[in-house]
């Protein structure tokens, strides 16, 4: 997967603050804060979707985009990525993470149950 | 040459010889000063040969080869006895055996780049979106899940990441000093030496000294971060929240495996002997720390070459 930017990041965490899909037109007045254009909006989602972050729906004119997956799902599938990648990852010291429950494992392992949807 | 025999004998003693007092070092000092040690003597290590190297491809006599051929004068005039193409002969393979052994830390050092990196880009790229980010001089990124699990990345920045699992399983304070430990690595710079001894342990993993360095200094940077998370809250603090994490079930992710057990008895036993005892450290230690493993050893280096000297003269004279 390729870089995603701070504002991919920013428009991943509206999307999953919102529960129903939202256009470009939307996003910007979500993140009014920032004030961001138009076009810049068009062009994160475009790669989000590209990267398979969103999913879209058309309506009318417009696209509405909403997350693939919950926050949970997705940041439980990272988690489980870093957990099985070698133990000497050069770069990450870990330490507080002795023991998981019999439960906690099972989210690990991705049976993670659909509380989100 | 007798220079650069001196320097050789001594890295060697200092290779093989240390690592047991380093160990019990590990045991008893502060950890800082252990780790200031630790640095010193691989330091030592790659200097002394470092050095050998040089003085044999220095034209001519090396700067200090007249001091030290005092003390070994005799294997010095069997130097000059002997045939230049010996000395030729023995510059040539150090030579070699320097480049061979540039060749091995350049492939380890690349080695543990490229891993390294690949975690930065998977944290850039994936964690960072999924995440909740505490801006901050060492940002924070919150993951939602339930397993409880803190660590840092290093980097410019460097930062913490932690999960709610820990929220929900340790209190304010508890979850202050996990924070704090973890600042205290980005802040001494830990990944960084634990990296450095990773690769001289890769490159050359029969020398005893680098094979032994990465597992004693993984506890170390741990016992030191403690000691730091300990500053912020209270020794009780962090080896409650410690054993915490630790006692919830038998079950573990698979590269928290192996040292991080042993490790965590280890931390609670520093936790607990620094919970009684203040911690003040003799003026000089650390300078102690870090020069005596280099003099030790060339002195004992110049004395065993001495005696030999001194025996090959016996030989020769009777």
């Amino acid at each position: 997967m390729k870089r995603l930017g701070d504002l991919e990041a920013e428009v991943m965490n509206v999307l999953w603050e919102c529960d129903r899909p939202q256009s470009v037109h939307d996003l910007r007045e979500l993140m009014a804060d920032r004030n961001p254009a138009y076009t810049t909006i068009l062009t994160v989602v475009t790669h989000l979707h590209e990267k398979g972050w969103v999913e879209r729906t058309k309506q009318s004119r417009a696209y509405l985009y909403s997350p693939v997956q919950s926050r949970a799902e997705a940041t439980s599938q990272a988690l489980r990525e870093i957990l099985d990648t070698s133990t000497d990852s050069a770069a990450v010291l870990m330490h507080f993470a002795k023991t998981v429950t019999d439960d906690e494992l099972d989210a690990l392992r991705g049976n993670l149950p659909d509380v989100n949807r | 040459m007798i220079v650069a025999l001196v320097l050789l004998l001594a890295a060697i003693i200092a290779a093989v010889a240390l690592p047991r007092p380093l160990t019990s070092l590990t045991r008893t000092v502060s950890p800082t000063l252990a780790l200031t040690a630790w640095i010193g003597s691989i330091a030592g290590v790659l200097f002394l040969v470092g050095s050998a190297v040089t003085v044999l491809l220095w034209p001519g006599h090396a700067p200090a080869e007249g001091m030290v051929e005092l003390a070994v004068r005799c294997l010095g005039s069997l130097q000059h006895a002997a045939q230049p193409w010996i000395g030729e002969a023995v510059a040539g393979a150090s030579v070699v055996l320097a480049a061979s052994a540039s060749a091995r830390v350049l492939r380890s050092t690349r080695r543990q780049l490229r891993a390294r990196s690949k975690v930065r880009d998977y944290h850039r790229d994936v964690i960072a979106v999924v995440a909740r980010t505490d801006p901050g001089p060492e940002p924070i990124m919150w993951l939602d899940h339930p397993l409880p699990l803190a660590y840092s990345i290093d980097g410019r920045p460097g930062y913490v990441v932690a999960t709610e699992g820990l929220l929900a399983h340790l209190d304010p304070d508890q979850q202050r000093a996990v924070i704090a430990h973890e600042r205290a690595h980005l802040r001494g710079r830990h990944h960084r030496i634990v990296n450095i001894c990773e690769i001289l342990a890769a490159a050359f993993p029969r020398v005893p000294l680098f094979a032994a360095a990465p597992a004693a200094v993984r506890v170390l940077v741990e016992v030191a971060a403690d000691r730091s998370a300990a500053a912020v809250t209270s020794a009780d603090t962090v080896r409650s929240a410690l054993s915490t994490v630790s006692q919830a079930h038998s079950a573990r992710p698979l590269w928290a495996l192996g040292l991080i057990g042993e490790s965590t008895t280890e931390r609670l036993r520093h936790l607990d002997t620094s919970a009684q005892m203040p911690t003040r450290t003799v003026p000089g230690a650390y300078a102690a720390a870090a020069v005596l493993p280099l003099v030790v050893p060339a002195a004992m280096a110049i004395l065993t070459l001495s005696a030999i000297s001194a025996a090959a003269c016996a030989a020769v004279l009777t």
